[in-house]
């Protein structure tokens, strides 16, 4: 059957012409050849404009000056994970865009960067004795860096080239202690042996300042230049105070936030972050325990600034500080994207947003263990 | 010799083998033309690397995906095959073709036989699958073996054997008048209308 096969098939063929015409397949092939590097050139062109146009987006830094309005709040850009970089430039003088946070990947002897937005490192030199990125402070639109200068305190702009130099004639530790929420206002404390000598609130959008005594302790700037201050005890009773720095008026209210408190718990009035929009600030609940009178962090408070009531408790994630299981539970900042916290364990340290309606956590990036981390509108 | 000219040595020494291989595998003259030509341009293209290895067997399997990229693309267009109704016809008509040549002139009865037969081929092998048509243009046209007809076909030996098996059987069904199971085509074909007139 094979060899009949074999042989119709023969015959079936044996009349095909031969269609092989070489000159027309060449001519066919440089035809394709061309078309393809024709095609590819056209890709390359228009991926490098894509490359080009993204680049030119993400990259180009604000040119804005302080003379123009504040740019509206926006989130930062946290990168997933933090790697001290092996070489890094130093923070140039003109601008490098808004930042997202800055941080040291050590306690002690070793650099600390800004990150910018666009995922950029810039190494910082160390501006205190104590950690490297310790001193530093951004605003909450992680436009404006504030460290101490020994005599006072310098304010940049990392969008332009706008510096403001605030220089205290008085001894004492002069440092960026809060933000307004828009980031207009710093509110600037000169301390000396752990007291409150003066304050000064710089208008970093005009370079306004205005000077005042502290009538209580201070701990936060509000949106129009108000100072809040604070008296009272770690127990959650005692005095708010609002002072217009102008005029030196102010308003007091009664606090008392034991509403919201559980037994063994104290109020740190240190940290006190505005929010933005709203009357409101984020306070931190220590949980005492039987060795230390101030435990880990377990709640935060939103405080109405107007009542001195408390109007919210958040408790957080439980901290652990046996050496088999370090975990420690920072809160710093509470926004329209939940409270940002500092999580450190004893592999690595995270930045990580809490859901306060659902406890859901996500963590935002990850830094070496030991990290110190400054975010926006905070200075530590 | 630059590269154009080792191609153009290979399409004179090959071509007309191409071409009637390609024409087993489309059954359609201007089909089996496009096919050839498409592939061979292919080729020239990358001539400088095919020309190292067997650029014939290249070729062959070039031919084979673009055919099959074409069925599978056209599965129900340019090309329909031949009912089975007609290649009866036609193997009827062979038939009594080859009777009529037993009392009229010689040659033009032969000639006629001839063209049946080639008509009958192609319809039939129009009715295979792809695959099992490639198996038998392989194995029984271009005279490759097992092992090179299934590195051709980008598949086993064994899948060679089964779709050669399926695709003789098939053949036998459509036209057993032309695969006869006896050793010798040329006696069957002899035999044929004498036992037909039994």
């Amino acid at each position: 059957v094979t060899d009949q096969l074999r042989s119709l098939l023969r015959d079936a063929a044996a009349t095909v012409p031969d269609y092989a015409d070489a000159d027309r397949a060449l001519r066919a092939a440089s035809r394709g050849r061309r078309w393809r590097r024709a095609t590819a050139a056209i890709a390359a062109a228009a991926t490098a404009a894509v490359i080009a146009i993204a680049t030119v987006v993400v990259l180009k830094p604000d040119r804005r000056t302080a003379d123009e309005t504040a740019p509206a709040l926006a989130g930062p850009v946290y990168p997933a994970v933090l790697t001290p970089p092996e070489r890094a430039a130093a923070l140039p003088a003109g601008g490098v865009g808004t930042a997202a946070l800055l941080y040291a990947p050590c306690v002690r002897d070793c650099a600390a960067f800004l990150v910018t937005d666009s995922g950029l490192q810039y190494r910082l030199p160390a501006v205190t004795g104590g950690p490297p990125a310790a001193g530093y402070s951004l605003s909450p639109d992680g436009r404006w860096l504030a460290w101490p200068t020994g005599s006072g305190v310098r304010i940049r702009d990392l969008t332009g080239r706008t510096t403001h130099d605030v220089v205290e004639d008085a001894a004492g530790t002069t440092s960026a202690w809060a933000w307004s929420a828009d980031s207009r206002w710093v509110l600037l404390v000169r301390h000396t042996d752990g007291t409150a000598h003066r304050v000064t609130v710089l208008d970093v959008t005009t370079g306004t300042r205005h000077r005042s005594d502290p009538v209580q302790h201070p701990v936060a700037v509000r949106t129009d230049g108000r100072v809040v201050g604070w008296a009272g005890d770690h127990t959650g009773t005692g005095e708010l105070s609002t002072m217009d720095p102008v005029s030196g008026e102010s308003t007091r209210v009664a606090l008392d936030l034991r509403s919201a408190m559980r037994p063994g718990e104290v109020v740190t009035y240190g940290d006190l972050d505005t929010l933005p929009d709203q009357p409101l600030a984020m306070v931190t609940l220590q949980a005492s325990t039987a060795t230390d009178i101030l435990g880990p962090p377990s709640a935060v408070l939103l405080l109405d600034l107007d009542t001195g009531r408390p109007i919210r408790r958040v408790d957080l994630p439980e901290s652990a500080q046996d050496n088999a299981n370090t975990s420690y539970w920072s809160p710093r900042t509470y926004g329209p994207e939940g409270i940002t916290a500092v999580h450190s364990t004893a592999e690595r340290t995270e930045i990580v947003q809490l859901n306060p309606d659902t406890g859901a956590r996500v963590v935002r990036t990850t830094l070496p263990r030991d990290s110190t981390v400054v975010l926006r509108g905070t200075r530590r | 010799m630059d590269g154009d000219d080792g191609f153009r040595d290979f399409v004179a020494t090959y071509g007309a083998a191409l071409s009637r291989t390609a024409f087993l595998l489309t059954g359609d003259h201007q089909l089996a033309e496009d096919l050839v030509q498409s592939t061979l341009a292919r080729t020239a293209t990358h001539w400088r690397r095919v020309a190292a290895g067997n650029p014939q067997a290249y070729v062959r399997r070039a031919m084979i995906n673009q055919r099959t990229s074409w069925w599978r693309r056209h599965r129900y267009g340019r090309e329909t095959p031949v009912p089975t109704d007609a290649l009866h016809t036609l193997v009827t008509s062979r038939s009594a073709t080859a009777t009529a040549g037993t009392t009229g002139t010689a040659g033009t009865a032969d000639a006629a036989d001839a063209v049946v037969q080639r008509l009958t081929v192609v319809a039939a092998l129009a009715q295979l699958p792809p695959r099992q048509r490639a198996v038998i243009v392989l194995r029984y046209f271009d005279d490759l073996g097992e092992a090179a007809t299934a590195r051709a076909l980008n598949c086993s030996v064994g899948t060679v054997k089964s779709q050669a098996h399926a695709a003789l059987a098939r053949l036998r069904a459509l036209a057993p008048m032309l695969l006869s199971d006896g050793p010798d085509r040329s006696a069957g074909r002899a035999d044929s209308p004498a036992g037909g007139a039994t």
